[in-house]
């Protein structure tokens, strides 16, 4: 990937220092987010001279809107100077920033435009964002015993891993994997919830859960395969009202109908 | 011989071939008839037959994707395809979607299957705001959710969309709908996935004999199958009998073209007419009793009638096929 002239990979982030020519430019970045985290905002603004570029581009990319990118990317530098103090390595600025950019698309597209009045388990995104100003929760205040609280707790300790890991991408895929798992689980029922439980987090075989619950392996199998069905099924509801709304933040034709076949 | 009596000609029994139909009437296209449309993309002249019990879902058994896009390209279509795995993940559906509502922006419908009954369909109009698409197949107009929508009850999502309209000459459709007819016929169609299950073309008839001499055959299957191919048939016979009429016979192409598809026309008017007494034999849906003895035997001997006669009929559609393969312009002076 590249950065305004910069090579990162986002994998193996040494090897942009190897590049012959690119060492200095890469050393210099380090200097700037040095300085800018001291507070100097001059070198910010260079920060900023070389990544805006490549960061309009991303955010159009998502939004295939002009203004909506700029506003997007505008908010993301904000972001990324407030919180440039949780930044670990001085030389992954231009993946950080890349991700804060992304996660602002994300949010905009999905909340249906900057005042979309639905705001989709508002309470979980805006404890997430919490945490990506002030970190992870505290395992002390986590109740283990409780689904949502766990999720909640791992999807934190995933981002706050991406951001200081050497390989954020994996533990960005986590993230995404565990809050995707935290919205699909609303629509099981309290006991399907429970076997699903049983069987997700300690892995415990059919039989044991079966011993837990009182019922035979079969019906362990029933309630997990209809289980399985019920997630696919809400994967595919919250996907297509995201689709749904996306399409709207676009500006895409609401409804047509054409005239019926003969 | 009996002559097949007039009947609706906008409707089928094949579905596949009314719903390119349907699809093909919004585009610049639309003077085509059904009967063109049957004829051009081969559907007339197909017959795919189960060869244990003469099951109901043979006729729509076949490489969907494969064998419209190729009916589309027949008659002169660039065209798209969606066809993922069920159960399908969220961004494949997402792009099967925008497919489909792409097609309805550009003011053609989507072609798919199974949206009320497992036959083809088209989808004709979205709403996102109540998350529905319009759809009519050969059971209802109507609406499906998009949740709906993403729950095929087949393994897959299947999609089909005309892209763009092309300007074809009536050689290439001739000769591409020929091409069509005589592989199918011959039992070389590409098959896929129901590859070995099912027996394709002229075979089909030796599948459908060798069931009745087992008397193994289904009712429903055997009259719905029944019901298909008199039905394809008798548009077999009226396409061919149209196109005699309308190459002029101005040069040794034309000619050719109306003596061979003429002489073909007797031959699958016989067949259609076979199979006219199939059918009143077997009537659908509750079809009969094809394994007393007595009917499945007359059903033997009016498959073999038919059989023979269609077999004359592709002999002609073979030689005739040769012939085109060396001739391209749309207009010849000779």
């Amino acid at each position: 990937m590249s950065y305004g002239g910069m090579e990162v990979d986002v994998l193996a982030p040494a090897k942009a220092s190897w590049i012959e020519g690119k060492e200095e430019q890469a050393e210099l970045e380090k200097e700037w987010v040095t300085r800018a985290r001291e507070g100097d905002q001059e070198a910010f603004g260079e920060l900023v001279r070389m990544h805006r570029a490549k960061a309009l581009g991303i955010a159009g990319s998502m939004t295939k809107d002009a203004y909506l990118a700029e506003d997007i990317v505008q908010e993301a530098l904000m972001k990324a100077f407030m919180h440039l103090s949780s930044l670990s390595d001085n030389s992954r600025f231009a993946a950080w920033l890349q991700r804060i950019v992304r996660n602002q698309a994300y949010m905009k597209l999905r909340r249906g435009g900057p005042y979309g009045n639905e705001r989709p388990f508002e309470s979980f995104r805006s404890g997430m964002a919490k945490q990506a100003c002030g970190g992870v929760t505290d395992p002390a205040n986590v109740d283990w015993g409780d689904m949502d609280s766990i999720l909640f707790h791992l999807a934190g300790q995933a981002y706050e891993a991406s951001i200081h890991s050497a390989n954020p991408d994996v533990f960005l895929m986590r993230k995404e994997t565990l809050e995707g798992i935290h919205m699909l689980i609303r629509c099981l029922s309290k006991r399907e919830r429970e076997i699903f439980e049983a069987r997700f987090f300690s892995e415990l075989p059919p039989s044991e859960i079966a011993a837990m619950f009182g019922t035979t392996t079969a019906g362990i199998y029933n309630s997990l395969s209809r289980s399985r069905t019920k997630l696919q099924r809400e994967r595919i509801r919250i996907s297509i009202g995201l689709y749904v709304e996306r399409r709207a933040a676009l500006g895409l034709p609401r409804k047509k109908i054409l005239a019926p076949p003969p | 011989m009996a002559l097949i009596v007039e009947r609706d000609w906008n409707k089928t029994m094949t579905s596949a071939a009314w719903a390119i139909h349907g699809a093909v009437s919004y585009t610049d296209k639309k003077h085509l008839t059904l009967t063109d449309v049957m004829g051009f993309t081969g559907h007339a002249f197909r017959m795919n037959i189960d060869p244990e019990i003469i099951n109901i879902a043979a006729p729509t058994s076949f490489p969907g994707g494969y064998i419209l896009r190729r009916n589309l390209c027949n008659l002169g279509y660039i065209s798209n395809l969606a066809d993922p795995l069920m159960p399908v993940p969220p961004e494949k559906l997402e792009r099967v979607m925008a497919l489909v509502q792409d097609s309805i922006d550009r003011g053609y419908p989507a072609i798919s299957f199974d949206l009320f009954i497992p036959e083809f369909g088209l989808l004709y109009g979205y709403d996102d705001e109540q998350q529905l698409f319009y759809g009519k197949d050969a059971s209802k107009d109507g609406t499906i959710t998009y949740a709906k929508f993403a729950e095929s009850s087949i393994d897959l999502l299947f999609v089909t969309t005309i892209g763009e309209s092309l300007p074809h000459s009536k050689y290439e459709m001739l000769r591409m709908a020929l091409d069509m007819i005589v592989t199918h016929a011959r039992g070389k169609e590409w098959m896929h996935i129901f590859e070995g299950k099912f027996v394709q073309g002229l075979a089909g008839y030796d599948a459908w004999i060798s069931v009745m001499e087992r008397r193994n055959a289904d009712e429903a299957g055997n009259c719905f199958n029944i019901e298909v191919v008199a039905d394809a048939r008798e548009f077999a016979a009226r396409f061919l009998k149209e196109q005699a009429f309308r190459w002029d016979g101005s040069n040794i192409v034309e000619r050719t073209v109306r003596n061979r598809m003429g002489e073909a026309a007797k031959h699958y008017e016989a067949v259609a007419v076979a199979f006219g007494e199939l059918r009143e034999m077997f009537p659908f849906p509750h079809g009969g009793t094809p394994k007393e003895p007595e009917a499945a035997d007359r059903a033997i001997k009016l498959l073999k009638e038919a059989k023979a006669a269609e077999t004359k009929g592709v002999e002609q559609l073979e030689a005739l096929f040769y012939f085109m393969k060396e001739y391209y312009s749309e207009t010849w002076i000779n």
